[in-house]
């Protein structure tokens, strides 16, 4: 044990570590912040240059970029109202309208502080629990996974706040998009209107792309034509230096902490499933803080907690998305897939003997992970303070750009011009969304999880012969099931209550 | 000056290239489209070929991932694209069995240009050690023992299934199919025993696991060896099953292409192969390098391909 840790400190002192987690950090945060690029995109770009680093430098590098990229994506959210990344989502209720107060500096610094602390908690919960972490993922079979994602999708669509009934429209638009490619049991092409391109789906890039920045510009550009004669422009009146709108007190540090152990415990436990993903963290994290906090209504207007909700929720997922990649050699999401990629390609295979034969190499690497952390927080601190400036561009040029960047986006992802028609029409449909006040965010998620859950469910009923009993047989599944009756009921008795007390 | 300059070394360079006419064929950057997302064993073996074979072409390569829609997009951009050589499409094959299975219709082999085959993907059948079950035999005898009681798993190959459909039909074996959206979902159900077996092409999680002696490999789905297990046995040639299914993972030019460039290509990828270093990198990784000439892929090709619709049909008539 010793011995390997010193060996694992011969390997992480070296000064191509340090250089290639600075850059991914920076790179990661460069396009985490370019509404339309993404940090899996990054990765997917620079994987060629890990051919040339050893094994540490390139996953330094690799986790550095997605590292950065989550926490890039939440400086367009909170300045500009579009999220950088889709997982920055959830920032965006709080952070504009912190930021539309005069508040930009804070609601930034709020966010930096939220990613690095819950990166740091799921991070040690990666190292020191991966073994225990693995055991319980491996006890997710198809009808627990189920239960999971019904519970996720029913929390999500009940609690997202609005209407309970615009809710449950954009729920059902977004797993009426999820029937759209190939029938998972027998394969055979579904809703694809005879594109090919749709079999696999339609995919979630070019889609959030779509949704999110693409449908945002051409709000902008309504309202900047309806205001042309206007002289006044709602501008946001960038936070002075110094003042405590531009700081992040010692007191408020301490109120979100609460929230940032909270949401760093349901992006663990969101992170152990894999394939469920960061945005979902990041929403469930918001609804429980929102239902924890003394003050609910400030939800949305800007509350210091949401965004830190928000971004602890999806950074504490990256950890433990980490702990079946090691200790099985199975990606929890892309980007885990491409650093798979990056340890085969050099000859070494993540699995059960990954962390008795490699010892030192897996140390190094969790150095590796604390070091990134440590860069987020310092080039994070910088871009934050440079960052304000962005406000100063013109809102034609930004606008312009970020309509560039979300075709570029969505092309790059698959290389495929089908992909930008894509991230076009739901742009629109954004659009229409935002017209007819239905949650986004809601959507993509009830998008996400429909396709596993759809899976998920007919998995489970091939293996039990179309048996539902399979759904109550098992512990894990019977209790999320209890959990999502219970809430749905709880849900309907407050509506109904809270209808007869307002009528007369 | 700098005209005179330039027509210079313009007459230079024609001159020196009159010479070597025949060998000036990649001048310029050489596209691979991989029809898939990074990541997979279909992106990861070509990326690790692909170092090998700048140094042997002289001239970069870049790879370009096109997923989506199982391959099949992406392999059509290059069958449309010019046909100079500068644009190939590997892995290209799965893409032949996908185009079936999607929309019904079979490729012709003969609209396009087979390069060379660099390993071949064959899927196996695994299960947990601690089952009652160590061979094909007893596994059979168990299913015949439990009826409707034993899942198997496919880590994502619709082709897979039904050869193990055709097998179950055959045997008058009474098992659940369970499909999965990619091998490390499948691998990680099948060692969590959420499944009793599952199929999974070679390099994938669960095969790396068998590596290391935690799963069992019962049957090779397909017809080539598989180098850590050479005693498998093999579904077609050693059971006599008539269905199989094994996927050459080769390179494929657009049709058209001068055959001087696609021989050019064909070398290239077999003086890779022949390399120590990169065999041994590829067999660490769990995959099986293998090099077949553009004749023989096309060939085996067309084998395989005659199999899928008899396939289909025996499975539907059992229905």
């Amino acid at each position: 044990m010793f011995e390997s840790l010193m060996t694992a400190l011969g390997m992480v002192l070296d000064w191509q570590n340090f250089f290639w987690s600075l850059f991914g950090v920076t790179f990661g945060i460069i396009v985490g912040a370019i509404p339309g690029l993404s940090d899996t995109m990054a990765i997917v770009l620079l994987l060629p240059f890990t051919y040339y680093l050893g094994p540490i430098p390139s996953i330094a590098m690799l986790m550095g970029l997605s590292k950065g990229g989550n926490f890039g994506g939440s400086i367009p959210a909170i300045l500009f109202n579009i999220p950088g990344t889709p997982q920055a989502m959830i920032t965006t209720f709080d952070g504009y309208p912190l930021a539309k107060q005069g508040k930009s500096g804070k609601a930034l610094k709020t966010a930096l502080f939220a990613s690095v602390t819950a990166d740091t908690a799921s991070d040690l919960v990666l190292i020191f629990l991966a073994a225990p972490v693995a055991m319980v993922a491996l006890r997710i079979g198809p009808p627990e996974y189920s239960m999971i994602l019904l519970f996720s999708l029913v929390i999500i669509s009940l609690a997202a706040g609005g209407s309970p009934c615009r809710g449950l429209i954009s729920t059902g638009i977004g797993l009426l998009l999820a029937t759209v490619g190939c029938d998972p049991e027998i394969g055979t092409p579904r809703f694809n209107f005879g594109f090919i391109e749709l079999a696999d789906g339609i995919s979630i890039m070019p889609m959030a792309i779509g949704l999110l920045a693409f449908s945002e510009v051409l709000l902008q550009a309504e309202r900047w034509y309806k205001d042309r004669n206007n002289k006044t422009h709602d501008e946001i009146t960038l936070s002075r230096p110094g003042t405590d709108a531009d700081r992040l007190t010692p007191a408020e540090m301490k109120l979100c902490l609460p929230t940032i152990a909270r949401s760093t415990l349901i992006g663990s436990f969101v992170g152990i499933v894999p394939g469920i993903g960061t945005t979902v963290g990041a929403y469930l994290s918001y609804i429980w803080s929102r239902k924890k906090s003394p003050y609910p209504e400030k939800f949305g207007n800007g509350a210091l907690e949401g965004i830190a909700a928000s971004e602890a929720g999806n950074n504490a997922v990256n950890g433990p998305n980490l702990v079946p990649l090691l200790t099985l050699g199975i990606p929890g999401n892309l980007a885990a897939a491409l650093i798979l990629g990056g340890f085969m390609i050099k000859g070494l295979v993540p699995g059960p003997q990954f962390m008795e034969s490699n010892a030192p190499m897996l140390y190094a690497l969790f150095a590796v992970l604390l070091i990134s952390n440590l860069y987020t927080l310092v080039v994070g601190g910088i871009f934050v303070h440079y960052a304000k400036k962005l406000t100063r561009i013109p809102k034609t040029v930004l606008f312009s750009c970020v309509m560039l960047f979300s075709f570029i986006g969505s092309y790059v992802n698959n290389s495929s011009l089908f992909d930008v028609g894509v991230m076009f029409v739901f742009g629109l449909v954004g659009y229409l969304f935002a017209k007819l006040r239905l949650s986004m965010p809601t959507m993509i998620v009830a998008f996400f999880l429909g396709s596993l859950l759809e899976h998920k469910m007919r998995q489970s009923l091939l293996i039990s012969r179309g048996d539902w009993t399979i759904f109550v047989d098992r512990p894990i599944a019977l209790c999320f099931l209890a959990m999502t009756v219970f809430i749905t009921l709880f849900y309907i008795v407050r509506l109904t209550r809270g209808r007869k007390a307002a009528r007369p | 000056m700098n005209k005179l300059l330039s027509m210079l070394l313009a007459g230079t360079v024609s001159l020196f290239c009159m010479g070597q006419a025949q060998a000036a064929f990649p001048e310029k950057p050489l596209n691979v489209i991989v029809a898939y997302a990074p990541g997979g064993t279909s992106d990861i073996s070509v990326r690790m070929l692909a170092k090998k074979l700048e140094t042997i072409m002289g001239q970069p390569l870049v790879i370009t991932n096109k997923g989506g829609g199982a391959g099949v997009p992406g392999f059509e951009y290059v069958m449309k694209a010019k046909p100079d050589g500068y644009t190939i499409s590997a892995p290209a094959t799965p893409a032949f069995s996908a185009s079936i299975f999607l929309r019904k219709k079979a490729y012709d082999l003969n609209e396009m240009s087979f390069v060379g085959t660099y390993m071949i993907n064959d899927r196996i059948l695994l299960t947990r050690t601690d089952r009652p079950y160590k061979t094909w035999e007893e596994f059979k005898a168990y299913i015949k023992a439990n009826p409707g009681k034993v899942s198997i798993g496919s880590g994502a190959s619709q082709e897979a299934l039904e050869v193990l459909r055709s097998v179950a039909i055959k045997e008058g074996l009474d098992v659940n199919f369970v499909m999965y959206k990619s091998g490390g979902e499948a691998s990680a159900d099948l060692i969590g025993g959420h499944i009793d077996a599952c199929e999974l092409g070679v390099g994938t999680a669960g095969y790396q696991s068998a590596r290391q002696g935690k799963l069992n490999i019962l049957l090779n789905l397909g017809t080539g060896a598989i180098p850590d297990f050479p005693n498998v046995p093999k579904l077609h040639a050693d059971l006599g099953h008539p269905f199989y299914t094994s996927v050459p993972y080769a390179f494929i030019l657009p049709k058209g292409t001068p055959e001087d460039i696609r021989a050019t290509w064909e070398n290239a990828i077999k003086l890779a192969l022949q390399d120590p270093e990169l065999k041994d990198a590829m067999l660490k990784a769990g995959f099986s390098p293998s090099f077949m000439s553009g004749q023989e892929t096309k060939t085996f090709c067309q084998e395989e391909l005659k199999i899928i619709p008899s396939m289909l049909e025996f499975n539907k008539k059992a229905k």
